[in-house]
């Protein structure tokens, strides 16, 4: 798992008063929801998936104030480097064998 | 437009492409010393842009002797064998690098496609006219399963990462262009397991000559459709970039 998947996890636990379980589970839907890998996903990418997922996967869970807490999981995410994706990710190559020689 | 036309400009275009990624993936990898790039310059290099000529020139071309045609045979055989392995280890170290079971495929692979080429060297020895090189052998029978096993594995994972891609498309999280580059990679992979079957097929149940035009034309359908395939996702033309973008915006 990537340093920014941890620290998503972390954080939804704490924001959402959450059981680690729970917070590690509904990461997990989330980052298979937006095509993600918990190994390359970085903290870039999961600031998007924490704004345009989370509160609805919240909601879903019966957390109160779930757009609230999205913004606390945000605001922790944005404080950690954006992290580069995985020189060998296959988004990573692909990207790259379009570009220049 | 006649058969023979056809044949020689879909062919020609097969080639062309192939050699044009491939020289552009080393140059790439030249500059950054990544596997991927390697593999799959090295894999498209040897198998279209000089495996597939040589081969072609080992029974076809005119003024050849049977002697040179053998060793054309024998090189086209390293070459391809060797490039095939190569797209093997992409597919493995893009899609699968942590599985147990794709580092077990790629060492099988290798060591089956090394076997198998010492055993069309024999094969190719023993061959008295030109043309039973294209004929199949047991050699080239079991090469083309392990082509075409490995087409079917680079096409399946392509498309499996395709999926998931879409996924980050939605949210924004990616751009289209990758996206599409692995889609139309995967319709690389598509073609060439065509090409590969069809001729696979034809040898395994004995097709007469008089069905040999649709063998071949399938076949140059489906070197034609790989080159466009590979044109688009690795030379792609502006226009194209602007419809590909634009689906998506």
């Amino acid at each position: 798992m990537s340093q920014a998947y941890q620290e998503f996890c972390r954080q939804i636990e704490t924001c959402a008063s959450l059981s680690d379980l729970q917070a590690m589970g509904t990461a997990r839907i989330l980052v298979k929801e937006a095509g993600l890998d918990s190994k390359t996903a970085t903290s870039a990418k999961l600031s998007v998936v924490a704004s345009k997922l989370l509160p609805r996967q919240l909601e879903l869970l019966g957390v109160a104030g779930s757009d609230g807490v999205a913004a606390k999981v945000n605001a922790a995410l944005a404080a950690i480097a954006p992290g580069a994706a995985a020189a060998n990710a296959p988004e990573a190559v692909f990207r790259r064998l379009g570009g220049t020689v | 437009m006649k058969l023979e036309t056809f044949e020689a400009i879909a062919t020609a275009i097969f080639i062309v492409m192939g050699f044009a990624v491939g020289l552009r993936m080393l140059l790439l990898a030249r500059r950054t010393r990544e596997l991927p790039e390697l593999t799959l310059g090295g894999g498209l290099f040897l198998i279209v842009g000089l495996g597939y000529p040589l081969f072609l020139s080992a029974a076809l071309a005119p003024n050849v002797s049977l002697t040179t045609g053998r060793l054309l045979a024998g090189s086209a055989a390293v070459l391809m064998n060797f490039g095939w392995w190569l797209i093997c280890l992409f597919t493995w170290r893009v899609f699968r690098p942590d599985a147990a079971w794709a580092r077990v495929v790629g060492a099988v692979c290798g060591l089956s496609l090394a076997a198998l080429t010492v055993a069309r060297f024999v094969d190719v020895a023993q061959v008295s006219e030109r043309v039973q090189f294209i004929w199949s052998s047991p050699s080239m029978t079991a090469t083309r399963v392990f082509a075409l096993a490995i087409y079917v594995w680079t096409g399946v994972e392509a498309l499996l990462c395709h999926a998931r891609l879409k996924r980050q498309l939605a949210l924004g999280l990616i751009e289209a262009v990758v996206v599409n580059r692995v889609l139309l990679w995967a319709w690389v992979a598509a073609c060439c397991f065509t090409s590969v079957f069809v001729g696979f097929f034809a040898a395994l149940i004995g097709v007469g000559i008089q069905h040999m035009a649709l063998v071949r034309l399938l076949t140059s359908i489906a070197g034609l459709g790989c080159g466009l395939a590979l044109y688009l996702a690795f030379f792609p033309p502006r226009f194209y970039l602007r419809r590909v973008a634009g689906a998506t915006a």
